[in-house]
């Protein structure tokens, strides 16, 4: 779906953004992209979409080189979700969607109603103006608008940001159900828990490089420490002990009255940016 | 006083807004040098004749009054009269006499020169006598209105930059964080009209530089009218920040204030308007400060008092009306 | 593209509606038309200067009605200050001698002779008009062309600017960069509700204060010289917007064009005075243009069309480049 081959660009004489980017993504992927302020993740997105020109190395979206990529056409079948929720303050959430859908063809487009229900968008808001809404509402109204054309590839910008804990799941299981069609997903976040959830491969970004790019499970797992911790009763005392994993293949090496719970230490997707990247997401 | 500093801060940061405060001194600057263009053809007549047709004699009397264009045809000569930017008046012969031609539809004034050139024309030879009294340079009174309507566009600048000010602070919404600050109201309405005033104070001074030679006294009183104007003027800047709810709306209200502004006293000047309609001219603040610009450059010091005690006037009564409208908000903070 | 255009137009036209500047519009149709009708009519008045006449000794027993007696010889030089146009005729010493201010040298040679000749003879020769307008209907025109002039560079290129620093606020640029159609049809989309609200007004005011028989003849040749204006002062509103941060910078470049696309012409129109680069203005063209139109004397030299046309294209696609690579840095 998405090639890119040494991608370089630079905003001005001095100024390059990215070093040379090198991946792929397939069709039906989520692609998580993640790195903090200025590291290249906008730039990227814009490059990919068409809002960015002047770019070197080579790109293609679709199999098409972008550079001849951008026509209507392309812009009919990708959704970009933006930020921060882009509409116009003035007009409804139903009048919003109306206006952005009717660029697209009529047998891509999807129900309204039904897809602001599937976002659990409150629909005695729907007709009032979105300076009355609260973020949550407004980035409901703007997923909605993303996917209401039905598209091939979406770029979701920060998808969960400004939604409570059951919000984040929903756009969760929205975006899988969306991948399950065979939409491919191109997620650029700072939330590892989307990444570590949704994604089949992150890439971590650093200073317009990409200094790591895998599936989050195996990143896990190559720097896993391959210990586990055990907590468990013993003679009514609460205890924890901690083993390496090979121990625990040889039964369990301790008395125990009972076992309460078994963690393994694995190192978490953050850990694993600071420790490709030498800095946190913030 | 360090949220003026940073109020400063963000106007040194916006070069147009700084541009803004230079456009009338670089207006004065152009007037001062302008000078040297003449302005006396827009008082003179305007004949059209035809070539070959009137003779020499008769033309070079007809330049006596103003200038003089031939023309090759008639239609060329009748499209020239009926052209509505000029008062041509057309010329023909008419055996001995002259005939005159006009469009119809110019000023009274234009007709009846029209009307009585052909007896001015058989009576030319029996002029006499006459004796011209010295008048003031009318072209120097000219641009002296000139330069005072710049220091009025000058000091109003201070308006527009606190109304815009305040727009855009309501725009991006910091207008609902200073509602929550712990600031007294004295302090908040200071600190809005300090950068406004202190603007459009500076601006007026140096376009008074740039024209103006004054003696000591002088000076001193026009420094009082630019203060006194310039505060009036940002405090209405607050005005208009306060009751627009967007830039569009507040433009038009800057627009509106602007046109009052400069009409006002400038058409009571030329009009020589007295009685009531120069009473109710007063009440727009300009006039005053226009009044006063006029005569401290006619060095007329009795009629600058009146002037002054006007603008204090006006800069007390805006001023009180503010802090009464703005107090609302601060007594709804005060109660929390 | 014909449906995304009429997408892009009712969305602009609800934004204009929100903006309130229909109203703002409608509001200055009523005012300019009041101020044309009671106003500008009954104030633009001048006549021939008064000529006073100080005869003590009683000479002229036969004079022209026009000349007004003056009874002493200090009310005599009071008057003559105050009316700063009129002329004296001091008749004191026996031989009549025209006094009066200085005013210009051309002008004072006529008001030396008019006052001989009033003194000597009171004939009129009426002037043959070969004009078909009356002074009330040269008025109506001439303040109906101003307004609208005003109007347009003044009112429509603040409002599409309002707009869409309204739409760069909202963030909604950049949603419109990733929609499937063809950008510059966002431009054209602006540049027409624009235009057809400059179209209506200049109908309605040329037929509000021209009367409707008048306007008939005269309105499609106004409706073209404001298509062009219109146009332009649009494009040149897209762009300083797209160019400049934010509404308050935009409004300050507003007051400077405002004041130097309007004064000189203004000045350069209306007067004898003609400024040796005015030429090189485009406004005044478009201006006088427009003028010419309200008297039914059309611009018939192709070379203003052609160059209007050409003017209009390059700013467009100046706008639509800049428009573009702006796209590009939001955000």
């Amino acid at each position: 779906m998405i090639e890119v081959k040494n991608l370089t660009f630079s905003y001005g004489k001095d100024k390059q953004v990215l070093h040379g980017f090198n991946f792929t993504v397939g069709d039906g992927e989520i692609f998580g992209f993640l790195g903090p302020n200025g590291s290249g993740k906008s730039t990227t997105q814009k490059i990919l979409t068409g809002i960015l020109k002047g770019h070197g190395g080579y790109v293609s979206l679709f199999g098409r080189d972008i550079s001849i990529a951008h026509t209507q056409d392309f812009f009919e079948k990708i959704g970009v979700l933006f930020e921060f929720p882009y509409l116009y303050a003035n007009l409804s959430a139903i009048d919003n969607l109306k206006y952005f859908s009717s660029f697209y063809p009529a047998n891509q487009l999807r129900d309204i109603g039904e897809i602001l229900e599937k976002l659990e968008f409150k629909m005695d808001f729907i007709k009032k103006p979105v300076s009355s809404y609260s973020k949550g509402m407004r980035q409901r109204v703007s997923m909605a608008r993303v996917l209401i054309s039905s598209p091939k590839l979406l770029f979701l910008d920060e998808p969960t940001s400004g939604l409570d804990p059951s919000g984040a799941v929903l756009f969760r299981k929205i975006i899988e159900e969306e991948r399950k069609k065979g939409t491919t997903v191109f997620l650029t976040t700072h939330n590892m828990l989307d990444a570590d959830l949704l994604c089949d491969r992150v890439a971590f970004l650093s200073k317009g490089t990409i200094a790591a790019l895998d599936t989050p499970k195996r990143l896990k797992e190559q720097n896993s420490n391959h210990r586990i911790r055990i907590d468990y009763l013993y003679q009514g005392r609460r205890e924890e002990k901690t083993l390496e994993i090979l121990e625990l293949e040889r039964g369990i090496p301790f008395q125990h009255d009972e076992i309460i719970s078994i963690h393994s230490e694995e190192p978490t997707l953050e850990d694993m940016f600071i420790q490709y990247t030498g800095r946190g997401l913030s | 006083m360090r949220g003026l500093i940073y109020q400063l801060k963000s106007v040194w940061n916006d070069k147009f807004c700084i541009l803004s405060f230079f456009l009338p001194i670089i207006i004065a600057f152009v007037l001062k040098f302008v000078g040297g263009i003449d302005l006396s053809s827009v008082a003179e007549f305007h004949f059209g004749v035809l070539e070959n047709d009137l003779s020499a004699q008769t033309i070079s009397w007809l330049e006596r009054y103003g200038s003089v264009t031939a023309y090759t045809t008639q239609e060329e000569l009748i499209a020239a009269i009926n052209e509505p930017s000029t008062y041509m008046i057309g010329v023909k012969a008419d055996g001995d006499s002259i005939q005159t031609l006009v469009s119809g539809d110019e000023l009274n004034l234009f007709r009846q020169t029209a009307d009585t050139l052909p007896a001015l024309y058989i009576g030319k030879e029996n002029i006499g006598h006459s004796t011209i009294l010295e008048r003031p340079d009318r072209m120097a009174e000219l641009q002296t209105i000139f330069i005072a309507m710049t220091l009025i566009v000058a000091m109003f600048m201070g308006c527009t930059f606190n109304a815009v000010n305040i727009i855009a602070e309501k725009e991006s919404g910091v207008d609902l964080v200073n509602q929550i600050l712990p600031m007294a109201q004295s302090g908040y309405v200071m600190q809005k009209i300090f950068i406004g005033f202190i603007g459009g104070c500076l601006s007026a001074v140096l376009t008074a530089c740039c024209y103006f030679r004054l003696p000591q006294s002088s000076t001193i009183l026009m420094l009082i009218l630019i203060v006194l104007s310039s505060f009036i003027a940002a405090l209405i800047g607050l005005f208009i920040g306060k009751f627009s709810e967007n830039f569009m709306v507040g433009v038009v209200y800057i627009k509106m204030v602007m046109i009052l502004f400069i009409a006002v006293p400038l058409v009571s000047y030329l009009l020589e308007a007295d009685g009531l309609i120069s009473v109710l001219c007063y009440f727009v603040p300009s006039s005053a400060a226009f009044e006063g610009i006029m005569n401290l450059a006619n060095s007329n010091k009795p009629m600058i008092a009146k002037d002054v005690f006007l603008l204090m006037v006006h800069g007390i009564i805006w001023f009180l009306l503010y802090l009464s409208i703005s107090s609302n908000r601060f007594s709804t903070y005060l109660d929390k | 593209m014909w449906k995304n255009f009429c997408s892009l137009f009712k969305k602009d036209c609800q934004m204009m509606l929100a903006g309130k500047f229909f109203l703002v519009t409608f509001g200055s149709l009523i005012i300019y038309t009041l101020f044309i009708h009671f106003g500008y009519i009954n104030f633009m008045h001048a006549e021939l200067y008064n000529v006073y006449l100080f005869d003590p000794l009683g000479t002229q027993q036969e004079r022209s009605e026009q000349i007004y007696p003056i009874t002493s010889l200090e009310e005599f030089y009071a008057v003559l200050s105050t009316d700063a146009n009129s002329v004296g005729i001091d008749i004191s010493s026996g031989i009549p001698d025209i006094v009066f201010y200085f005013g210009s040298e051309k002008v004072d040679h006529h008001r030396a002779d008019y006052a001989w000749y009033l003194l000597h003879q009171d004939n009129t020769y009426p002037a043959q008009i070969v004009g078909t307008n009356t002074p009330e209907q040269k008025q109506r025109k001439e303040m109906s062309c101003e307004l609208l002039f005003i109007e347009i560079v003044a009112v429509g290129f603040l409002g599409v600017a309002s707009v869409l620093f309204k739409e760069k606020q909202m963030g909604v640029i950049r949603v419109h960069a990733v929609l499937p159609f063809k950008k510059g049809v966002f431009i054209i989309s602006k540049i027409m509700v624009f235009l057809l609200s400059d179209l209506i007004f200049a109908a309605l005011i040329t037929i509000l204060n021209i009367g409707l028989e008048d306007a008939v003849s005269i309105l499609p040749d106004v409706l073209v010289h404001t298509t062009i204006l219109s146009l332009i002062m649009a494009l040149m509103g897209i762009g300083c917007t797209v160019l400049l941060k934010d509404f308050r910078q935009f409004s300050l470049v507003y007051l400077v064009i405002a004041i130097f696309a309007a004064a000189p012409v203004f000045l350069s129109a209306n007067t004898s005075v003609k400024m040796e680069w005015i030429d090189y203005h485009p406004f005044y063209h478009i201006y006088i243009g427009l003028k010419h139109a309200y008297f039914g004397m059309p611009v018939t030299n192709p070379i203003y069309y052609v160059g209007s046309a050409c003017g209009i294209a390059i700013l467009f696609l100046i706008v639509q480049t800049v428009f573009r690579k702006e796209m590009g840095k939001e955000g």
